[in-house]
């Protein structure tokens, strides 16, 4: 009688185990791997997407990937440098912003636009974002496919900020079904007060291009404090290094000077 | 004579070493950069060098450089890196002593910034609802940073005499150290550590050109907004801004005298209401609501009965279509007869501005003025589907009041059911920047997030966005 109990028994759980499956399964296909996804599921997915977009334009803009933007402020303006427009110092390659003109105290104006700079974090933005944009990977679950259109990157440099704009169209689409979602634009506002600061070494060329100095404490007590100037003589030229006080962003270039 | 050839080659060679070091002024190198005195070897071949120093060459003279998009003017630029641009023009003046580079002060939102014309516009046109404030009669930095500075309030110690007054009519130039003569800004006069014989908070009162009801010391200075928490109000002794005092509950407040005229209250006698200190009130402006018109500020009758009447009737609609004008109409929707009234007298567009999803955060928003104020806003809400015309849902969000609850939203733009909805950024200009921060105006790519999330939750699709404005718009499936 006894081995008849158990044979029941274990055919009792083997039944409850197989109910569990059978159940798990059904879930799992619905849920999980969403395999007929409403419009709702799929504007779900497209907010990972959005988040996972907005985390690798920022790991590229600012992250681990790359920094364009701290690099420019470093470097006087400038990603990519030429011969003989940038002075080495402390491990940095800072640009001259500024050309001795011989025999003269002023210097000639090597005009630094904020759209090159933007140009440069577009250029270094659109080469790295591949190695860490994968949207496709989000399909691997999912009952719907991912369309893909062009990806173009924007950048706009703010007095407080830098927008970096990522313009890719995308649009999720159920397999099964009509269902569909888009979006097209997704951004990371890096708060580095570039546009400010840059805006600070100009008024400090003009200055360096009319009368071939400039009085950078009279201008840090006319702005009440707000930025911070240094200036260094590492012989034969000047460099000054900008920040602001409520922002540890620096932004640092050369004016080349004549040696005696 | 084989002497002499191998003399001639070391000489020959020697030429060849010397050129190929020499350096030049290079109008591009093959780097890309623009007018760079380096060595001939870098030199772009497609273009001009010459071995002397830029500025000798007539492509790489400096001159000014005035890029029109920007607005801004680079002094001592070589010319060809200036016309490298096709916005750019160059000029033989380096100094940019040309009308274009001329700078004066701009005034934005209170702040200054001593630019070019064209970039004071340039920067005022980013911000919507501001007015370009350029003042080319101010002539160099210091002067329109100045320009901010006179009108800094503080109190004016000169001699026996206490005055709260602003910086440019305080006299005395002595320094500014406690107990002496001087301008003591953000002091009040009162303010023990200065040698003013001014008892603080003797009375309330209002000020010409302010809203608020305001302490004044026994010298007669107006001292901060009244604030029935005295010790709170007078801030030990220094200003405390309209933001920072404390916010009025409707009209006739006994504890708080910080009144907004947007929201129909203005400093008044006090009357029949009965505030803890003083005589003074954020009385009323709705005179229509009341019958004792002497409770109102003398403006507001006027308005009443003067200015508004013939603007308030829907007929002006039609009056303005027949012109062949359009006519945009806003309104808070908290007068649904209007709002019926102006079914036979439609606008181009109706805009209902919508403050809220419960009648709290309304309240906490728009802090409305009449009762009933919630049930008046949903019934004019029931009747936009009625309107041919383009009917907007308008929402303005400000951190920290009414930007949240996306859902809710989008329930009550269901059961509207306008053509388009407008999901906006509030934006610190005008009045309210004495109320809110800039910080309490929401990102552009906050109100994407804000309106993908309207989006999910409704039959709306956003169509447009403009990101200068923060505002996306969504339209009706």
């Amino acid at each position: 009688m006894k081995p008849k109990k158990g044979q029941v028994a274990l055919f009792a759980v083997v039944g409850i185990l197989i109910l569990i499956l059978i159940g798990f399964t059904l879930y799992t296909r619905t849920n999980v791997f969403l395999v007929n996804p409403g419009e709702d599921d799929l504007n779900a997915e497209l907010d990972s997407i959005r988040t996972h977009i907005q985390e690798c334009i920022r790991e590229t803009a600012d992250g681990d990937i790359g920094k364009p933007i701290v690099d420019i402020g470093f470097q006087g303006g400038y990603l990519k440098q030429g011969a003989d427009t940038f002075r080495l110092y402390n491990d940095n390659r800072i640009s001259y912003l500024c050309y001795n003109m011989e025999n003269t105290e002023q210097c000639m104006n090597r005009m630094l636009l904020k759209e090159d700079m933007e140009q440069s974090i577009i250029d270094d933005v659109s080469i790295n974002i591949g190695s860490c944009l994968d949207v496709q990977s989000f399909r691997q679950f999912g009952g719907f496919d991912i369309i893909t259109g062009g990806m173009n990157v924007m950048a706009d440099i703010e007095k407080d900020n830098v927008k970096v704009t990522l313009d890719y169209p995308i649009t999720l689409k159920s397999k099964r079904s009509d269902a569909s979602v888009s979006a097209r634009q997704f951004n990371a506002v890096i708060n580095y007060p570039l546009g400010d600061l840059y805006d600070v070494a100009n008024t400090i060329i003009d200055f360096e291009t009319e009368f071939g100095d400039f009085d950078q404490f009279a201008y840090m007590l006319q702005k009440k404090g707000k930025y911070i100037i240094e200036k260094k003589k590492p012989y034969p030229d000047k460099l000054y290094i900008l920040s602001r006080r409520d922002s540890p962003y620096v932004f640092q270039f050369f004016v080349q000077g004549e040696p005696e | 004579m084989l002497k002499k050839i191998i003399l001639f080659l070391i000489v020959v060679a020697g030429i060849a070493v010397i050129a190929a070091a020499q350096d030049a002024c290079c109008e591009r190198t093959v780097d890309g950069e623009w007018c760079q005195f380096t060595n001939a070897n870098n030199c772009d071949e497609n273009y001009r060098n010459t071995p002397v120093s830029c500025e000798q060459t007539s492509f790489c003279k400096v001159g000014c450089c005035y890029n029109s998009e920007e607005g801004q003017c680079f002094k001592s630029t070589p010319r060809s890196l200036c016309e490298s641009d096709p916005k750019n023009t160059w000029n033989l003046d380096a100094a940019c002593q040309i009308e274009q580079c001329s700078k004066g002060c701009c005034i934005i939102a209170g702040e200054t910034f001593f630019v070019t014309e064209a970039r004071c516009k340039a920067e005022t046109s980013k911000y919507e609802d501001v007015e370009m404030d350029f003042r080319e009669d101010v002539t160099t930095e210091s002067a329109c940073v100045a320009l901010s500075r006179t009108q800094e309030k503080g109190c004016c110690v000169n001699g026996d005499s206490c005055s709260f007054t602003a910086r440019e009519q305080c006299e005395t130039s002595g320094a500014e150290a406690a107990g002496k003569d001087g301008f003591y800004l953000g002091t009040l006069c009162s303010n023990d550590a200065l040698s003013c014989d001014c008892a603080r908070q003797q009375r309330t009162g209002c000020l010409p050109d302010k809203d608020d009801v305001y302490w004044f010391d026994s010298c007669g200075n107006p001292e901060n907004i009244y604030d029935s928490n005295k010790g709170r109000s007078y801030n030990q002794g220094y200003v405390l801004s309209e933001g920072e005092s404390c916010s009025i509950n409707g009209h006739d407040d006994p504890n708080c005298g910080n009144c907004e005229y947007e929201q129909g209250t203005l400093c008044a006698e006090a009357g029949d209401a009965r505030p803890k200190f003083g005589d003074f009130v954020c009385g009323n402006l709705q005179c229509e609501a009341n019958e004792d018109y002497s409770k109102c500020p003398s403006d507001c009758t006027q308005s009443n009965e003067n200015k508004f009447d013939e603007l308030n009737k829907p007929e002006m609609i039609d009056e303005i279509k027949s012109r062949g004008m359009t006519a945009y109409l806003v309104s808070n929707g908290t007068v649904p007869d209007m709002t019926e009234r102006l079914l036979n007298h439609q606008p181009t567009n109706l805009y209902i501005s919508v403050y809220g999803t419960t009648p709290e955060m309304y309240k906490k928003t728009a802090v409305p003025m009449t009762k009933g104020f919630w049930e008046n806003v949903q019934q004019t809400l029931s009747m936009i589907k009625d309107f041919s015309c383009n009917t907007v849902f308008r929402l303005t969000l400000t951190k920290g009041l009414n930007f949240t609850d996306p859902e809710g939203y989008a329930k009550l733009i269901e059961s509207a059911m306008p053509k388009f909805v407008e999901v906006k950024a509030f934006m610190a200009v005008g009045g309210s920047r004495r109320v809110l921060q800039y910080t309490d105006m929401p990102l552009h790519s906050e109100i994407q997030d804000f309106a993908r999330d309207i989006e999910k939750h409704s039959s709306y699709k956003i169509i447009n966005e403009k990101t200068d404005s923060r505002v996306v718009l969504l339209e009706r499936r």
